[in-house]
């Protein structure tokens, strides 16, 4: 049930703060108006007004319009002055999805780095918060491998299946009732039902992963933006540790191999001003740098024992 | 000096402080703005201007130290209820250990410190 207290007094006292707050910005404006109109509503439901006086002593309490904004203009600039000497301004900024969309990419994209890729997509969509439980499934079992295991899936078919004519050869030598057959020797599935399984195990994964990408932004969207510390002086987001973690991370097993990701890693989970989400990305670009020269590897040692 | 500049640094340090009252009293209960706004008012001298408490809550959510969540009420519309969070909580108890010690020397210096009243501390 809806229901609007209709003053001229607050309608009036309402017309003024909304002209007031018109700098805020639609969103935060609208937030505020809300909020001192759910105030005065509350307050005429809790008997406390009653009549006209009671009603200008509670306008009268609410405050100014003019001071009420420029309570709300005070923050978000990182102009907030911060008490008893922790003077670290704050900014904000819209929540990252870098998790997420990473996530995305290992289970799509990854997977050709066969299991390995895809498993740390696994990883990666169970550690985010913003999946459900259904949501995380489905990713996870839609499908097993991600798109590159039909890759390997349509070698085997086509590399199985093999197409030949029969018929018979008359006098002259022209054939005569020729059929086309196809034997497929390995795994024995007709051939739409394979392709139909190809296309849909590469398809459906990278639709999964674009629709749950979406809404993660969506409820990302919906979260507080991230307080940012900014340490007086003005310096970024991006300190001595976090370049450090960086330049590791990419050349860093040019220089050492193994040791030079690992110890990205570490300058990577150190760093105050990087989130957990971005932490993990971290942690997943650094398991791949590892994980890569590995499989070059033993897919060269394998390529050379043939 | 002006009596009414005499106000200024309390009003600094009113603005600097209460959010850390709203936390105080969110983590006993959700409360919804209005609730929230008559309770800190049975505190004397702690808010001036009820309607601030506003802007002040939209940025405590924006910072991600109170969420919200609507619910219905037994008459009119539906009201925006303030949780306090796990990171609210933490800045909380950051400030609270502060306020002690920020308190105490201020006291001591003033004079006004447990030695020279009853010292009796209630809550």
């Amino acid at each position: 049930m809806e229901r609007t207290v209709v003053d001229p007094l607050v309608e009036d006292y309402l017309r003024r703060l909304d002209g007031a707050a018109y700098p805020l910005g639609d969103d935060r404006r609208g937030e505020l108006m809300a909020g001192i109109r759910e105030h005065i509503e509350a307050a005429v439901e809790s008997g406390e007004v009653d009549d006209e006086a009671s009603l200008r002593a509670l306008l009268d309490r609410l405050g100014d319009p003019d001071e009420i904004v420029a309570a709300a203009r005070d923050d978000g600039s990182g102009a907030t002055p911060y008490p008893l000497g922790t003077a670290a301004p704050v900014t904000y900024r819209r929540a990252g999805i870098g998790l997420e969309i990473t996530a995305a990419l290992f289970l799509t994209v990854g997977s050709v780095l066969f299991v390995i890729g895809w498993l740390v997509g696994v990883v990666l969509v169970w550690s985010s918060r913003r999946w459900t439980l259904g949501e995380k499934l489905l990713a996870t079992l839609v499908f097993p491998g991600g798109p590159a295991v039909a890759l390997v899936f349509a070698t085997v078919a086509t590399g199985t299946t093999s197409c030949g004519s029969s018929g018979v050869i008359d006098a002259t030598g022209t054939p005569v009732d020729v059929q086309e057959q196809c034997v497929s020797t390995g795994l024995v599935v007709p051939t739409w039902i394979g392709l139909t399984l190809v296309a849909a195990w590469v398809i459906l994964p990278i639709l999964v992963a674009g629709v749950l990408v979406m809404r993660a932004r969506r409820r990302a969207d919906t979260e507080p933006p991230v307080p940012v510390v900014t340490p007086v002086g003005g310096a970024t987001r991006w300190g001595g540790l976090e370049i450090a973690a960086v330049l590791l991370l990419s050349v860093g097993s040019f220089v050492a191999p193994l040791v030079g990701p690992l110890a990205g890693l570490v300058c990577a989970w150190m760093s105050p001003q990087w989130t957990r989400g971005e932490k993990w990305v971290a942690t997943a670009i650094c398991s791949l740098v590892l994980v890569v020269p590995i499989v070059a590897f033993v897919g060269l040692l394998s390529f050379r024992a043939l | 000096m002006e009596p009414g500049e005499a106000q200024n640094p309390l009003t600094q340090l009113r603005r600097g402080v209460i959010e850390y009252c709203v936390l105080a009293l969110l983590t006993a209960e959700e409360l919804y703005g209005f609730d929230l706004v008559r309770r800190l008012g049975e505190s004397e001298g702690l808010v001036t201007s009820e309607g601030t408490i506003y802007p002040l809550l939209s940025r405590m959510r924006r910072a991600g130290w109170v969420t919200t969540t609507w619910r219905e009420s037994e008459s009119g519309p539906p009201r925006r209820y303030y949780a306090i969070t796990r990171s609210g909580q933490h800045a909380l108890d950051g400030f609270t250990t502060e306020w002690q010690r920020f308190r105490d020397s201020v006291d001591g210096v003033l004079g006004t410190g447990e030695g020279h009243r009853d010292g009796a501390h209630r809550g």
